[in-house]
């Protein structure tokens, strides 16, 4: 397999720091073992990403992205291997608070308000919000006039949007992002992507997106990487050169199509079929 | 865990599930087409017929199974009685403690398994012999053991109904929390405390208040059961209860078996209310 370098990432970070000065992904493997059995979940990532650049992890489900994301986010230990981003390792960037994270499951406290929710990570990190912080944040993502509602009176699309807020609060230099929006439905995914890359071009981090819909990472990034089944590995590194900001209609031009035809020749051909769930 | 126990679990879940249940009681009411207060009617009116009929043929000679008007007649009077007064008091003061000291001790072993999760396994196995031991074989030698005059048994008894219940409730409710819920606090730089404070306890609410509601009738019913066993005590519904079936006072028998329950029902009802001021959210309202 050729390593493939594009103008923003790499698959040979150590050879060329340059283009790894946001995600520094170096021989990274992970094997999680139950009773006898052990399963190699992560088999020897390379991956490198400039910073404030938007990288999406696309590949089949048990593919190991989601293992990349919590080991950069520091929630799992890599069995070998280092990580960084913006030059600070996993637990340094824990400590620094200046990372934020949005999983699928929006995973808000329901006896907690909008506002309360996305006040969280500041007192976990012990910091005072700036006056104004939140409300801003609010208004960010559309829910003025929610700020004092519980998550139970909220839909499946706005309690996302309250994850995307308690994302940001910390200002965070580095996003992490586990299919955010997987579990809504068509239009309102699309809808977030449209806001989600807004919100990015207004204030851009270095961004990890996991997902396994094309469209969106190919929508939202500056580079997708296409990963192989388990044990996962990076198949190819795409860079996506389209200009932002994105709208809807960019989905319709003959340059976005033309990705998403190399990614499904990536995913679908190369390796024989490998199995996607959607 | 045992099967016993997940069954106990899961019917305390089924608690803490039929507590967020306004909409769930309003689709049955919907069903039947009438609003739920007036099922509940109806079933009391059948309830009632029922004991009426059986009483009026079956027992209409020996009068073991007495009328609901002589009942409902000897109700009103021991309503004013102040005997009967002090008999509920003494009897709900004794359960009251013993609710007290037995949510106490199963916390406390909630505590432990959550410092230690080892723990996990030997606290509920405790748990599971507070709820296998026989307590009339346990009642008399507690009674050996405390003064003439004490009402260490009933406490002891009401302690002992309630410890299984809560201890199972409060560790249902310590893994409430979605693992989700507690990445997001480590993601944050929080660390096993932290996700305590901001989500476990909370999270844990609703289930503990369950197995609390459960437990409150439970305390009761230890508590009356005590009385049977109590030396040099003369005041209590149990030993009311006790006076009466040796006269053989089929009237005054079925009264101190409605006042009981009553009284338990009031606890449960009481306890219920407060599991829905605590944790709101668990019942689906709007606030």
């Amino acid at each position: 397999m050729s390593l493939s370098t594009t103008m923003i990432a790499t698959q040979d970070p150590a050879g060329a720091p340059g283009l790894a000065t946001g995600i520094n992904i170096q021989g990274l493997t992970k094997t999680f073992s139950s009773g006898r059995k052990t399963v190699s979940a992560l088999g020897n990532i390379e991956l490198g990403t400039k910073k404030d650049s938007f990288l999406s992890l696309l590949g089949p489900s048990g593919c190991g992205k989601s293992t990349i994301l919590r080991i950069l986010a520091g929630l799992e230990t890599p069995t070998s291997g280092t990580t960084a981003i913006n030059g600070t390792s996993s637990a340094e960037v824990q400590r620094s608070h200046e990372i934020g994270v949005a999983f699928q499951d929006a995973a808000l406290l329901p006896w907690r308000t909008v506002y309360k929710n996305i006040r969280l990570p500041l007192e976990v990190a012990g910091i005072t919000p700036e006056p104004g912080l939140i409300e801003d944040l609010i208004d960010l993502v559309g829910l003025t006039g929610f700020e004092h509602a519980k998550p139970a009176q909220l839909s499946g699309g706005m309690r996302q949007r309250v994850s995307i807020a308690r994302c940001l609060v910390v200002q965070p230099s580095i996003m992490l992002l586990d299919e955010p929006f997987g579990a809504l439905d068509d239009m309102t995914r699309q809808r977030m992507n449209v806001e989600l890359q807004r919100i990015w071009s207004e204030k851009p981090a270095t961004t990890l997106m996991v997902t396994h819909g094309i469209a969106e990472a190919i929508f939202l990034s500056d580079v997708v990487a296409v990963m192989t089944p388990r044990p996962g590995s990076i198949a190819e590194l795409v860079e996506i050169d389209l200009p932002r900001p994105r709208t809807p209609e960019i989905m319709r031009s003959p340059e976005f199509h033309a990705y998403h035809d190399r990614i499904s020749e990536i995913l679908f051909g190369a390796h024989g079929g490998a199995g996607t769930d959607d | 865990m045992t099967d016993f126990e997940r069954e106990l679990g899961g019917s305390i879940a089924l608690g803490a599930e039929t507590a967020r249940g306004g909409a769930r009681r309003r689709m049955l009411g919907a069903i039947a087409g009438i609003p739920p207060w007036a099922g509940a009617i109806i079933g009391i009116v059948i309830l009632i017929a029922v004991w009426w009929l059986v009483a009026a043929t079956l027992f209409h000679v020996t009068g073991s199974v007495p009328t609901p008007w002589q009942v409902a007649r000897h109700l009103a009077g021991a309503l004013v009685d102040p005997v009967y007064w002090e008999a509920i008091g003494a009897t709900g003061g004794a359960a009251l403690w013993g609710y007290v000291w037995g949510n106490l001790i199963a916390f406390f072993l909630a505590f432990i398994v959550l410092v230690a999760p080892w723990f996990d396994g030997l606290a509920t196995q405790l748990a599971v012999v507070c709820s296998c031991i026989p307590i009339t074989a346990i009642a008399p030698i507690v009674t050996l053991l405390s003064h003439p005059g004490s009402r260490a048994t009933s406490i002891f008894l009401a302690a002992l109904s309630v410890i299984f219940t809560t201890v199972v409730g409060s560790l249902l409710g310590l893994r409430a929390a979605s693992p989700t819920q507690l990445d997001v606090i480590s993601a944050y730089g929080g660390g096993r405390l932290t996700q305590l404070v901001k989500v476990r306890f909370t999270a844990a609410l609703p289930s503990i208040m369950a197995a609390l509601k459960i437990a409150a009738p439970a305390a009761f019913l230890g508590s009356v059961l005590g009385e049977y066993f109590l030396i040099g005590v003369d005041k209590g519904l149990g030993i009311m209860l006790l006076a009466a079936q040796a006269s053989a006072n089929s009237v005054s028998l079925w009264t101190l078996a409605l006042i009981s329950g009553g009284v338990a029902g009031l606890a449960y009802w009481i306890i219920g209310l407060v599991g829905r001021l605590v944790s709101p959210w668990s019942t689906g309202e709007q606030r």
